[in-house]
């Protein structure tokens, strides 16, 4: 047991030991309530309630966590009327990913060249007390950031551009400068005119609004929602590059199974489960199976996204990279991985690279696990699993017969391409995070030191 | 007797004047079943103030606490009549006050730009009710993290529950439980560390 466990023992012990036996209230006190109210639950206490600062920031941090961001497709086909992209010399990948990192009492963006993960830069919010909730770029130049507040039920858009150099320019307002919802996982398309969000209405202190997601089409700013179901959670919005079609994930809830859908931008007002279509749900892959998250490609002809199983024992773990065709829903397995789990996807703006983090499992008390063709490495150090790169190296898999350039999914394949991450990091630290890049095209897979990436479960990383 | 016996046929009294009450409210309702009410009874001794200090836990307070915990029995107590497995009463109970536990904290979150009377968190200096800071300030770290995150860690730390019965109380996988775990973890010892 580490020493952090042990603290944390000790200080629950004692909070938990101000309430002693003999002094919490009976079931007597129900009692008059239910004769008091008539029979309906419930007179309560007087609201004493305050969130704490502390409190606050949590909500913030929950936020960053919560807001799968997964940064759109977007392709470069428009010659002459767009801003290039920072992109590397082989024009595969940006040459710098955005990383917003969280802590208990402040957040802050930094800029990291692709090839090594360096920290060139770093972004500050715009005003003291300003928290980052997320971000998002079309091109891989512009980025949009949503700030937070503590304590107030409004979030603010900022945007800012990246140099050659991977520096940032000034934090100037959005055209949408704020909005009275908290806004969580965004979305921006590739000509920036179509911003996607997903808004929880908080301003309602009945609690009775339900959260949205919805498009504003900038230059006329205006601004089309979706209810979403409550108890749903809508994360990973995609665009296509003309911002007409958005992706997004319906996360696995005790009302939902999880499900990538796609939704038209010009889609009339209503639900968001009435307006989308389902592409694929997480139950045509296995009765445990989640997807947890997806990005739809600049075309809007494929989706990728990565399933793993609710309910799995630890030594079982594994998750798998599929894509699905948006028109038929077929899908097939891209490749699978071993133990852990990928907290959602980051795509590169043309959707041919992606960066996953993958969340080690803790192995409380390992078991022996299937093997054979298909079946996930029977332990962390397995023979199927790979060390860790001491620098970025690509491990080659079998390349994808079809590049995102292409895409022709088929039926999934019972024959995965396997490549492992290693699950266990060296150093013995066997619970960090691990962030590797996944070519779609070619199939490798690079994974990236933590050293140079300040890898952290709490940071996101935006291409 | 001691004195936890005598509590504990308190309560069990106390319970069936709460099933007769409650069944003297609604036409239709089924008369109190002694069974149930021992059952309730038995659980309330056993569980009622572990659940009612997780609850502290999550929520800070012990009012907000133990109003959550009294909910979820009284949940319980009206769908005692659907309860099939009766071994499965305690991971209603701990889902109820989960549950509750997230409605108390979105009612603040809600509420929060309303001028409200605070009543401070056990773990904060204002509430005098923990001597040792170090304590305080991993309890103020953990009040930081995502909800969830600190669902898992009370469940897991306080509770002592495996994972699979936290993802049972808690609506998500066992790896969900791990993961989670692991993070909020290394961010406390992260936070913790930066703060000394």
């Amino acid at each position: 047991m580490n020493s952090m466990e042990d603290r944390l023992r000790e200080a629950y012990r004692e909070a938990a030991e101000t309430i002693q036996p003999h002094t919490i209230r009976g079931l007597n006190e129900q009692t008059i309530q239910i004769s008091a109210s008539g029979g309906r639950r419930k007179l309560r206490l007087p609201q004493r309630a305050l969130i704490p600062l502390a409190a606050a920031a949590s909500v913030a941090i929950a936020a960053v966590l919560a807001a799968v961001i997964v940064p759109q497709a977007l392709s470069g086909g428009r010659p002459g009327k767009q801003i290039p992209p920072v992109t590397s010399a082989a024009g595969l990948m940006p040459r710098y990913v955005v990383s917003i990192v969280s802590t208990v009492s402040s957040t802050s963006l930094t800029v990291h060249r692709s090839a090594t993960g360096a920290v060139v830069a770093h972004v500050k919010a715009p005003q003291p007390g300003m928290l980052f909730a997320s971000l998002a770029t079309g091109d891989g130049r512009t980025y949009v950031a949503v700030l937070w507040r503590r304590a107030v039920c409004r979030s603010w858009l900022y945007q800012f551009t990246l140099n050659r150099a991977g520096q940032p320019g000034a934090l100037t307002p959005y055209p949408l400068p704020s909005i009275g919802e908290l806004l969580g996982p965004i979305a921006i398309s590739e000509d920036n005119r179509t911003l996607a969000y997903v808004g929880e209405n908080c301003s309602d202190p009945t609690g009775a609004a339900p959260s949205d997601l919805a498009a504003l089409t900038v230059s006329t700013m205006r601004t089309r929602q979706w209810t979403i179901p409550e108890q749903a959670n809508v994360s990973s919005l995609s665009l296509t590059a003309n911002g007409g079609l958005l992706a997004f994930n319906i996360d696995t809830t005790k009302l939902f199974r999880s499900a990538a859908l796609v939704l038209s931008t010009n889609a009339p007002p209503g639900t968001v489960t009435e307006r989308s279509r389902v592409v694929v749900s997480a139950a045509q892959f296995g009765s445990t199976d989640e997807i947890s998250s997806d990005v739809i490609t600049p075309d809007g002809s494929v989706l990728y996204f990565t399933t793993d199983r609710i309910g799995s024992t630890s030594s079982m773990t594994n998750w798998q990279l599929r894509m699905a065709s948006v028109a038929t829903g077929r899908s097939r397995v891209v490749d699978r991985f071993g133990s852990g789990f990928p907290i959602p996807i980051a795509a590169n703006p043309a959707v041919n690279q992606v960066l996953v983090l993958i969340q080690p499992v803790t192995f409380r008390s390992p078991s022996p696990a299937p093997s054979g063709p298909g079946s996930p490495s029977p332990s962390p150090s397995g023979p199927a699993t790979a060390a860790e790169s001491a620098t970025p190296a690509g491990r080659t898999a079998a390349p994808s017969p079809s590049g995102p350039g292409s895409p022709s999914p088929s039926p999934s394949s019972s024959k995965p391409r396997s490549v492992t991450p290693s699950p266990s990091p060296p150093s013995g630290q066997p619970n960090s995070p691990q962030l590797v890049r996944i070519d779609l095209g070619t199939g490798a897979v690079t994974v990236l030191t933590s050293q140079a990436w300040q890898i952290s479960a709490e940071n996101s990383f935006i291409w | 007797m001691t004195d936890n016996r005598k509590r504990a046929v308190t309560l069990a009294a106390d319970l069936i004047a709460a099933s007769a009450a409650q069944a003297a409210l609604g036409p239709g309702r089924p008369p109190p079943d002694p069974e149930s009410a021992d059952l309730l009874g038995n659980l309330f001794q056993t569980h009622a103030l572990s659940l009612v200090r997780v609850a502290l836990l999550l929520v800070g307070d012990r009012a907000s606490a133990e109003d959550v915990v009294q909910d979820a029995f009284l949940g319980l107590h009206k769908n005692m009549s659907r309860l099939r497995d009766p071994a499965k009463a305690v991971g209603y109970l701990r889902a109820s006050v989960v549950n509750g536990c997230r409605s108390v904290q979105r009612s603040r979150h809600r509420a929060r730009l309303r001028p409200l009377l605070a009543e401070p968190p056990v773990w904060s200096a204002e509430a005098a009710a923990m001597a040792s800071e170090d304590r305080r300030a991993v309890l103020t770290a953990a009040a930081s993290l995502p909800e969830r995150a600190r669902e898992v860690l009370a469940f897991r730390y306080y509770l002592d529950l495996p994972d699979h019965e936290i993802a049972a109380a808690l609506g998500i996988s066992r790896g969900t439980v791990s993961s989670t775990a692991s993070r909020a973890l290394a961010t406390l010892a992260r936070e913790l560390k930066e703060q000394m």
